[in-house]
């Protein structure tokens, strides 16, 4: 069972729910934001293991915008972060996240369809965490 | 022969002559009229009366040839056969120089005389037929300028622009609405020259050349460049009956509306699958939780999250009936405007509210003047607008709360207050609320549910009734929603007897 401790940022309350459920049924502790200004206030006051953001919240591309300035604070860049979308939302925006370049310049390590499975999420976040383990130990 | 008859007339001062004529033509059928001098054949001729003339050349009186010459000044179109003896051969001859088609020497056999008479009558039906057929050019080129003229006007009066270009690529048509389109207003482009590249867009000259270039295309059509006014332009070859290529047509449209329209659609379009898809994820993310069986260990968890799932289907169910009335209001298909007493609108809403007031115990007041001065308004739309307006009042509301409807008669409006102690509205956000979808998003209004359609739709009526909405708010103290509407001329004020409201449609 992982542990650890997630921010799930949504502007939904329900999904933010389901998600947060999910999460904890596999053993995390969730931070929850429904902002993205949110988000980058809480990341501040707590020391994190993931980060799994909505992209629309209170601008079209919040998610992805949070993700660029949480990767960018001291003690985050190495924090993996998970952008979740709705497949029309990854593209048409400031930038897309087609390409390896584009995530990035944004620091996000990953994308995922709304709706997630839970445990493909889970899988993902444990995925993310043993390969910056893994760069950490190699520095 | 089936010949017809033909209308024969002899000049002879001879009777025998006259009637061996008459028996003999009579005996072929023709109808035979005599004169038996000059005079008389002069005073009986008509333009028109007669096919064939018969005319002796020898005659006391004016003589065969003066004859000949003022028939012929009265009808050029009768054929003329003259009769004379061997011994003025010469002066018959003359006489077919003078328009005589022959003569008939004398004497002759019945044979002789009918042959030459029924040969004249055949001429004079051949003359007679290209006669007509002349007569039928001539109103054909008529017709054919006429309609010239009316396709030309027709061209001239069209809204689309068009241009017409020969085989070897000259201007030779346009019309007033091309150049309105291409806004060429000094310079006129000249006909019977290449379309100028001064004038005429680049990319529009390009089309045109590739269509001169296709063998096989008969249409191309493209937007151009530019705008607004933004333009399409189609062009179509024309082709002869051996299907070679006589020219192009471009016909230049003004597509301005339809694309604004298209935009406005397609931004419609996002907005709704956008508010569609925040409840369907939200619920299908639920239903995974439910699978994955993340819940099963707590039936109270998994009755929870099925309610919510529930809510979330009858927020997508009401999203269904704003957007109808969203669209049907949009059309104003159904409206019927007639002088209504409001107060009886405003009693059903606060009615109606009472259930939804309970749940979040809220209180519900309406104060309103037991006479109201009438408004000109469609009544399914009223009670739909302050519908709209009170379930936000209780919506937004603190638990415990009030809302309050108070109607008053203003300065040429009519003043509808509702009032509640809610959530209040950002300064920022207030300008922003008849917008179609949007929702002030905070921290109090994330777990309500709405459709961001409600103020849109309430904006809609209002602008229909020619009334207006007024917000108020202060954050944590509660809004204001004030709504004017301009007082019927039926009713002048409340001091008068209101004129009688129309029956209760319900």
């Amino acid at each position: 069972m992982p542990t650890g401790r997630v921010l799930l940022a949504d502007d939904d309350v329900d999904f933010q729910e389901a998600v947060r459920l999910a999460l904890e049924a596999h053993g995390y502790e969730v931070i929850s934001a429904h902002s993205a200004a949110e988000a980058i206030a809480l990341a501040a006051g707590h020391p994190l293991d993931a980060a799994v953001l909505d992209m629309m919240m209170e601008e079209p591309d919040a998610g992805a915008m949070a993700a660029r300035h949480l990767r960018r604070q001291p003690g985050l860049a190495h924090l993996p972060i998970i952008l979740l979308t709705s497949v029309a939302e990854r593209t048409g925006f400031r930038v897309s996240l087609e390409t390896p370049e584009d995530r990035e310049w944004l620091g996000v390590d990953a994308w995922m369809d709304k709706p997630v499975s839970p445990s493909d999420l889970v899988n993902r976040i444990e995925e993310l965490r043993r390969a910056r383990r893994a760069q950490d130990t190699e520095q | 022969m089936s010949d017809p008859a033909g209308r024969i007339l002899v000049v002879d001062d001879e009777p025998g002559m006259r009637e061996g004529c008459r028996r003999l033509l009579a005996a072929e059928g023709h109808e035979v009229t005599l004169a038996e001098s000059g005079e008389q054949a002069v005073a009986l001729f008509a333009p028109g009366r007669f096919d064939v003339a018969l005319i002796d050349l020898k005659m006391p009186g004016i003589s065969g040839i003066e004859v000949l010459e003022r028939l012929r000044r009265v009808d050029p179109e009768c054929t003329y056969l003259i009769v004379t003896a061997y011994a003025s051969l010469e002066t018959a001859v003359t006489a077919t120089r003078n328009g005589a088609y022959d003569y008939v020497p004398k004497p002759f056999t019945p044979d002789e005389l009918i042959s030459v008479v029924n040969r004249a009558l055949a001429l004079h039906r051949l003359r007679a037929e290209a006669a007509e057929l002349r007569r039928q050019a001539e109103r054909n080129l008529l017709l054919i300028s006429t309609e010239q003229s009316r396709i030309r006007t027709i061209i001239h009066s069209m809204a689309d622009g068009v241009m017409v270009t020969n085989r070897d690529r000259m201007l030779v048509l346009y019309n007033p609405a091309l150049l309105r389109l291409l806004g060429l207003k000094a310079d006129l482009p000249d006909l019977g020259k290449p379309p100028s590249p001064d004038l005429f867009p680049a990319d529009l000259l390009a089309l045109m050349e590739e269509m001169y270039a296709a063998a096989d295309v008969s249409m191309l059509s493209r937007e151009l460049a530019g705008g607004p006014p933004y333009l399409a332009a189609t062009i179509s070859v024309v082709r002869d009956e051996a299907r070679d290529p006589l020219g192009l047509v471009a016909v230049i449209r003004d597509v301005t509306e339809a694309k604004s329209l298209q935009q406005r659609m397609g931004e419609f379009v996002s907005l709704v699958a956008h508010e569609l898809r925040s409840p369907l994820g939200a619920i299908a993310q639920y239903l995974d939780v439910i699978l994955a069986g993340i819940a099963s260990g707590s039936p109270d968890k998994e009755r929870q999250i099925l309610a919510r799932c529930r809510a979330r289907v009858q927020g997508l169910s009401q999203l269904v009936r704003d957007l109808l009335d969203f669209s049907r209001l949009g059309h104003g298909a159904s409206r019927r405007m007639a002088p209504l007493d409001l107060r009886e609108v405003l009693e059903e809403t606060a009615a109606f509210s009472a259930a939804p007031a309970a749940q979040k115990q809220v209180s519900v007041a309406l104060r309103c003047p037991s006479r109201l001065p009438l408004v000109e308004a469609d009544r399914e739309e009223m009670r739909r607008l302050f519908t709209n307006l009170v379930d936000n009042a209780i919506k937004y509301n603190r638990q415990g709360g009030s809302v309050e409807i108070v109607a008053r008669d203003g300065d040429g409006f009519l003043v509808v207050e509702v009032i509640d102690t809610g959530v209040g509205i950002p300064r920022g956000a207030i300008a922003r609320l008849g917008e179609t979808f949007y929702r002030v998003r905070s921290p109090e209004t994330l777990a309500i549910p709405g459709t961001g359609l409600g103020l849109s739709i309430c904006k809609q009526i209002l602008d229909a009734h020619n009334g207006h909405l007024e917000v108020e708010s202060e954050q944590g103290r509660g809004s204001t929603f004030r709504v004017l509407l301009p007082k019927s001329q039926w009713a002048a004020g409340p001091a008068q007897t209101p004129a009688p409201g129309p029956p209760d449609s319900t």
